[in-house]
């Protein structure tokens, strides 16, 4: 490793320092940033001094400083005012909007986790499988940097409709080491954390999604549909009077509020397993 | 004694100075940035901005990544990955419809603000003598 990259990954540590204590997602940021700069600044400068280049940037305490001051207004513009809830208690998610997006990502994380598990089963498994022989040792690499992207991906899906906080930049290595290129590289990526991580999330999304499916998007809909169904009955029959199954509109005064509190319930539900899938997502899907 | 006493009126004013100056820069980074992406003919990635930053401000480098991250989420700059021939891929930024326009807004705004700023100070600086 040269002095360059000795410094890089010294400013790198001071910085994560100075920002102990924030959300993952935006080190994440700072780190993907700042490393930019400086290697850019090392490579187009005709006679790269590194102290002179970190004195422009600035201080890691001050560039941390200047990170969480933005922070706080870039997450009030994206989220929007502070939620006011105009009903507490029970039926309280029924009027957060936040609990109706939880509902809409276990509803979307299904399929995708299809997906995710598809590219760890039949690509990730087969490159792990050539590794072995050391033959894909280099598609393994090349695997783990698309895992970092794949990460940014569901982090963005997370971000959000969850609400939590992700990366809005990719976890690449702290410094590649291009001294003994293509090992260099190779090295870099098969040790950076989150493709491993991501790998992992790839493959436990699938049956987490498909608990969150059953648990929370089987019961919503079912409540949607115990709400509506002595008017759907209605429009049904007009379309099938042959039909046998028979819920006549005197039911609506029963099957309306028990529909309201089976949704509720979901709505708690949902609220819930967004919780644990965030704790998930940041244990997984940040560097 | 009164040598210390000076000593620690001068870190006061520094201190006071150095407030006032990054309370003055935090708004104006941004005008700054969307100034520079304006003029620009094709999209700057990061360092390029960087440069361009350096020449019309002392203002530490370190502080305009953020406020591109800001601006980025407030859909006033697009971002853009492309490969570059050295290194890993970079961020490009250009201003979008919507930039444009509030920059326009904003620079209408920083010219009144500067002219009556400076109506103020020169004023009284002429009421002084």
């Amino acid at each position: 490793m040269t002095n360059n990259q000795q410094n890089i990954e010294h400013y790198l540590n001071e910085l994560t320092k100075a920002l102990a204590g924030q959300p993952a997602g935006l080190i994440q940021d700072a780190l993907y940033d700042t490393k930019s700069h400086l290697l850019d600044a090392l490579a187009e400068e005709k006679n790269p001094d590194f102290d002179a280049i970190a004195a422009e940037y600035g201080a890691p305490a001050d560039v941390a400083q200047h990170y969480v001051l933005l922070e706080k207004q870039t997450q009030q513009f994206l989220s929007g005012k502070s939620r006011r809830h105009t009903v507490n208690g029970f039926f309280e998610p029924l009027f957060d909007s936040g609990s109706y997006q939880a509902v809409g990502y276990f509803l979307l994380a299904w399929p995708l986790s299809v997906v995710y598990f598809a590219w760890f089963a039949m690509v990730g498994l087969s490159i792990a499988a050539l590794s072995v022989v050391g033959v894909g040792i280099p598609l393994l690499a090349l695997y783990l940097k698309l895992q970092c992207y794949v990460a940014l991906f569901e982090g963005q899906i997370v971000s959000s409709l969850l609400g939590e906080r992700m990366p809005r930049r990719p976890g690449t290595p702290a410094v590649i080491n291009h001294s003994t290129f293509p090992f260099g590289k190779i090295t870099s990526y098969l040790k950076t954390t989150v493709g491993w991580k991501t790998t992992l999330y790839t493959a436990v999304h699938l049956p987490l999604s498909s608990l969150y499916f059953v648990l929370c998007v089987g019961l919503f809909f079912a409540s949607v549909a115990l709400m509506l169904s002595p008017v759907i009955d209605l429009l049904v029959h007009c379309f099938y009077p042959g039909d046998t199954v028979d819920i006549a509109w005197y039911w609506l005064p029963l099957a309306l509020p028990a529909g309201v509190i089976s949704l509720t319930l979901s709505l708690h539900i949902a609220s819930a397993l967004s919780k644990l899938h965030r704790a998930v997502a940041r244990a997984l899907l940040i560097s | 004694m009164h040598e210390t006493n000076e000593l620690n009126d001068e870190e006061i004013v520094a201190q006071h100075t150095k407030k006032f100056q990054k309370e003055l820069s935090s708004g104006l980074v941004s005008l700054v940035l969307l100034a520079i992406l304006n003029q620009a003919k094709t999209a700057l990635y990061g360092y390029e901005i960087a440069r361009r930053f350096q020449q019309k401000n002392t203002e530490k480098l370190g502080a305009i990544y953020p406020v591109l991250r800001n601006l980025h989420a407030r859909e006033l700059v697009h971002c853009e990955v492309k490969t570059s021939d050295s290194g890993p891929p970079r961020k490009y930024y250009t201003i979008t419809a919507l930039g444009k326009r509030v920059f326009a807004q904003c620079l209408t705004s920083w010219l009144a603000t500067q002219s009556h700023v400076n109506n103020i100070i020169h004023g009284r600086l002429e009421n002084d003598q």
